[in-house]
């Protein structure tokens, strides 16, 4: 008998965890896909460009060198403009679409939410087509004799940035909206405020951390893009496009300037993020909406005209997407548009690029893979097995937020360019990129819905005889479905229109749409480009309708 | 076959905090027995350890003969109901019930039956093939009664399973669970903070304080021979007066003297002197006329309650007692501000010493 117990007694202590090997896994992945790249990267900001000493010299040549140091202010100014005219855009258009009867609120959604979706260069390329030298726009005003501002630099890449990234603050604050309970607004009117002092007292407050929620993810999107201010910038320079050129320029480069002003890239972002976090820890209102707001009838008049607003902002934030598929048909003579339409630049990019189509949809999709299996099981141990370690877990999966793609990028190739290591190049490289920049979006979903579904429910099932991991599939993997599905459809949407990472990863056979877009509009061939830039906005669409289908119209994209 | 289910010593500890602190129970085969306490006594977490969801830091809790401290939890042959029905939400009322069956491999012509004589035993057989989010809290609480005992465990587990019903729902629940778990004699452990839903329900009922058993015994002795303070004021209503032996004699008759200097004569069960705490339940109160011996006080508030009537009453030293007269032995209801003088049924109060830790009675 005394045998038979100390044996079952050592099997019991021997056996191994599967959730312990989850961990492991994910410890290893973290530290060799995530902490030995950056820390890679952090040491070489710290060499000279040739040679092996360490060396302050580089972050000394920038703050001291305007040719560096002006870049960072260029990022700095045009984020933080950004982020105030997407506030400023963004609010109003929540005030209106939560408060008032405005007509088809579904449709300007999607397209909201579409133009947010949308590949983050297409805006700047359709702006280009509209508003550039030769764009449709200017031509039209130069006939009449009116000369339009140019759309390069400054100017351009705040236009562009703002009507992509506003919708960021406008789901934020509308979603904050339309939780407030309607007492509130009710208490401070019968205190006498009107319904200005009512917004700027009370409302305006209460959403407040959800709005810098919501403007810290513009600023940082905006201090992250690559491809906009890199092809609607020209003279006017910003980080990641420094980033880039000093990496892959062949000639003058310094590798080892690059990894220093990614750290400064990511130093800044992390920053404000911080910043962000302290302010909302220390203002946070939970707000449970037993009586949502009121949504006030407009009388026909004023209904359109608000109406007609909304759509307005939505329209032009849409106008891109909608630009490159038409331009995507008309017939082109090299890189000059000609008129009427053809399939030719679709018949082009099938010869001749149809391997970047594969590459996209072959990359993405094994990334997607590897995204959902470990989305689900790491979001299971962050929430299910909460200690010190797994919070740690927690914060690491989730620091690529803080990280530009080209960052990313260079970070990996600086770790994976030597033998035993020699990742630069393949497929794999591309692939690791993919699933370390989206794996967040799947794992915040993920817990998101986890933290909803009872402990008690596992519980159940346990002690009616199904061991702990026979009910993680049975009952906990389907309850936690819709939640990974959600993720998993914007990891897939940002994979397959991720651009930053992938230009600086990719070779002649791995490049993807995003590349060859890249490449093209580079190379002046805009039909080719809009042919390709099509093909992924299409993608986009069909996934988010499919998205809106199966999560029933219950649309949160963030 | 239900077990018996033997805690000796259990110990379970957070930290330096010790939620359950070596606690003993025998639990008789096919016994109701109830853990009842306040909130943060331990009872949830003593539950939850012989489920097999707490660790067992100290003793051992035996299922018949069989030490179970390091059985997992789904090895354990339990039942449980918890306190918010835990419904599978993504299968209907006829998969919840059957799941724990075909966990255990049982063919499924069996099943069908089992489930459809559960689903009937708890009267919801028509809603069989429903999700459980087109059920009222009333009907998951069912499915969650009938998933539990359909398996027919060794033991039964209830972690407060009435306590998201409303008042009506909540006593026509707890006879049906009654009447069942006579019917299928299955050994059930059920936790609740409610002290009425506790003596209507139990065959015993252990009363728990910081994780310390205060009192087992039936529903009856629990509330007429309170072990100790805690009980006497947990369940039930007690007023606590305080009084003074003044002597005792060899046969432990004993005279206790009230604050105000009314006497009685009692006999406890040991010697003792000094200070006592006499508990009075409200009902042990007779009001009279008469001033000798007896305790002089005010009516301050009277609350009519169909069958008897609840009176504040104020005594000389501006303590407050609580006392009830029967509807059916007055003539009218006494009116606020009158002066009255009370008497209390000597047999039937408690007496314990001056820490209310012990029942002198």
């Amino acid at each position: 008998m005394i045998g038979i117990k100390k044996g079952r007694k050592i099997k019991f202590n021997f056996r191994i965890d599967f959730w312990t090997v989850i961990k492991i896994i994910t410890v290893i992945s973290l530290l060799l896909f995530l902490i030995y790249p950056f820390s890679k990267l952090i040491i070489s900001s710290f060499l000279p460009q040739k040679g092996n000493n360490f060396t302050l010299s580089n972050y000394e040549d920038f703050f001291k060198l305007k040719y560096y140091f002006s870049t960072l202010k260029n990022s700095l100014s045009v984020s933080i403009i950004a982020t105030i005219a997407a506030t400023i855009i963004g609010v109003p258009l929540a005030y209106i679409m939560t408060r008032y009867n405005v007509i088809g609120k579904k449709v300007i959604n999607i397209l909201i939410i579409m133009s947010l979706m949308s590949p983050p260069f297409i805006g700047a390329y359709s702006w280009i087509l509209l508003l550039g030298r030769n764009g449709v726009v200017t031509k039209f005003f130069k006939l009449i004799g009116i000369t339009t501002p140019p759309i390069y630099g400054f100017f351009g890449i705040i236009l562009v940035f703002t009507l992509k990234f506003f919708p960021y603050v406008y789901l934020y604050v509308s979603g904050a909206m339309s939780s407030i309970d309607r007492s509130l607004e009710e208490a401070a009117e019968s205190l006498g405020s009107n319904k200005i002092r009512r917004f700027l007292t009370i409302t305006l407050p209460v959403v407040m951390p959800t709005l810098a929620a919501g403007s810290v993810m513009v600023f940082m999107s905006s201090l992250a893009d690559f491809g906009t201010p890199m092809l609607i910038g020209e003279g006017f320079k910003v980080l990641p496009v420094l980033v880039y050129q000093e990496y892959m320029s062949e000639m003058g480069g310094n590798a080892n300037m690059a990894s220093t002003l990614s750290v400064i890239v990511v130093t800044c972002s992390t920053a404000v993020l911080l910043l962000q976090k302290y302010i909302v820890s220390r203002k946070n209102y939970v707000m449970t909406a037993m009586r949502p707001p009121l949504v006030v009838q407009l009388k026909t008049s004023k209904r359109i005209l608000l109406s007609f607003l909304c759509y307005l902002v939505a329209g032009i934030a849409f106008l891109p997407q909608l630009v490159v598929i038409v331009t995507s048909f008309i017939k082109t003579n090299g890189p000059i548009f000609v008129k009427g339409f053809s399939l030719e630049s679709y018949h082009t990019i099938f010869y001749k690029l149809s391997r970047n189509i594969t590459n996209t949809f072959v990359f993405s999709l094994a990334a997607i893979v590897i995204i959902v299996i470990m989305g689900m099981l790491i979001s299971y141990v962050i929430v299910k097995q909460k200690n010190k370690f797994t919070a740690l877990i927690d914060i690491l999966i989730m620091f690529p937020y803080v990280i530009p793609g080209a960052v990313l990028g260079i970070s990996l190739l600086v770790s994976f360019n030597k033998a035993p290591l020699l990742l630069a190049g393949t497929p794999i490289i591309m692939i690791i990129a993919y699933v370390v920049r989206k794996l967040p979006y799947t794992v915040r979903s993920t817990t998101g819905i986890l933290y909803q579904i009872d402990p008690s429910i596992e519980e159940a099932s346990i002690n009616l005889g199904v061991s702990p991991m026979k009910t993680f599939f049975k009952v906990t993997a389907r309850l936690m479905a819709p939640g990974v599905f959600s993720g998993a459809i914007l990891s897939w949407i940002t994979t397959i229109n991720e651009l930053s990472s992938s230009v600086m990863l990719y070779t002649g056979k791995t490049a993807t749409i995003s590349v060859a877009i890249y490449t093209e509009v580079v190379r002046n061939s805009f039909g080719t480009a809009a042919a390709l830039a099509s093909i992924l906005t299409v993608s986009t669409i069909l996934s988010l309708v499919i998205f809106m289908v199966v999560s029933k119209g219950k649309v949160s994209v963030i | 076959m239900s077990h018996s289910v033997i805690i000796k010593d259990a110990v379970k500890k957070y930290g330096n905090f010790t939620a359950v602190n070596k606690v003993n129970i025998h639990i008789k085969q096919g016994e109701f027995f109830t853990l009842l306490g306040p909130s943060g006594c331990g009872k949830t977490t003593l539950l939850r350890m012989i489920a097999g969801f707490n660790s067992i830091d100290g003793g051992e809790i035996c299922f018949n003969d069989r030490v179970i401290n390091k059985v997992e939890a789904h090895k354990r042959d339990i039942g449980m109901v918890f306190q918010n029905y835990a419904i599978f939400p993504h299968m209907t009322v006829y998969e919840n019930v059957a799941y724990g069956l075909k966990a255990k491999k049982i063919p499924n012509v069996e099943i069908a039956k089992r489930v459809e004589e559960a689903l009937e035993l708890v009267q919801i057989s028509a809603l069989s093939d429903r999700k459980p989010s087109e059920l009222s809290g009333g009907q998951q609480q069912r499915v969650a009664l009938a998933r539990a005992f359909v398996i027919e465990p060794g033991v039964l587990l209830m972690d407060e399973p009435l306590s998201n019903l409303d008042a009506k729902l909540r006593v026509q629940m707890r006879t049906i669970i009654k009447k069942l778990q006579k019917r299928l004699g299955i050994t059930t452990i059920y936790v609740t903070h409610d002290q009425e839903e506790a003596l209507a329900i139990s065959d015993s009922i252990a009363i728990m304080k910081d994780g310390n058993i205060m009192q087992i015994d039936t529903p009856e002795n629990v509330y007429k021979k309170p072990l100790n303070t805690f009980v006497a004021g947990f369940i039930g209503t007690s007023n606590f007066l305080e009084g003074e032996i003044i002597s005792q004699d060899e046969n432990l008759k004993s005279s206790i003297k009230l604050p105000n200097g009314a006497m009685f004569d009692v006999i406890l069960k040991k010697k003792y002197s000094g200070k006592v705490i006499i508990s009075v339940r409200p009902e042990q109160f007779t009001i009279t006329e008469e001033s000798n011996s007896t305790i002089a006080g005010e009516i301050l508030i009277s609350t009519f309650l169909g069958d008897f009537v609840n009176y504040e009453v104020q005594l000389k030293d501006g303590s407050i007692v609580e006392v009830n007269e029967y509807t059916k032995d007055i003539e009218t209801v006494r009116s606020i501000g009158q002066k009255i003088h009370l008497h209390f049924i000597i047999d039937k109060i408690s007496i314990f010493d001056s820490t209310g830790m012990e029942a002198i009675t």
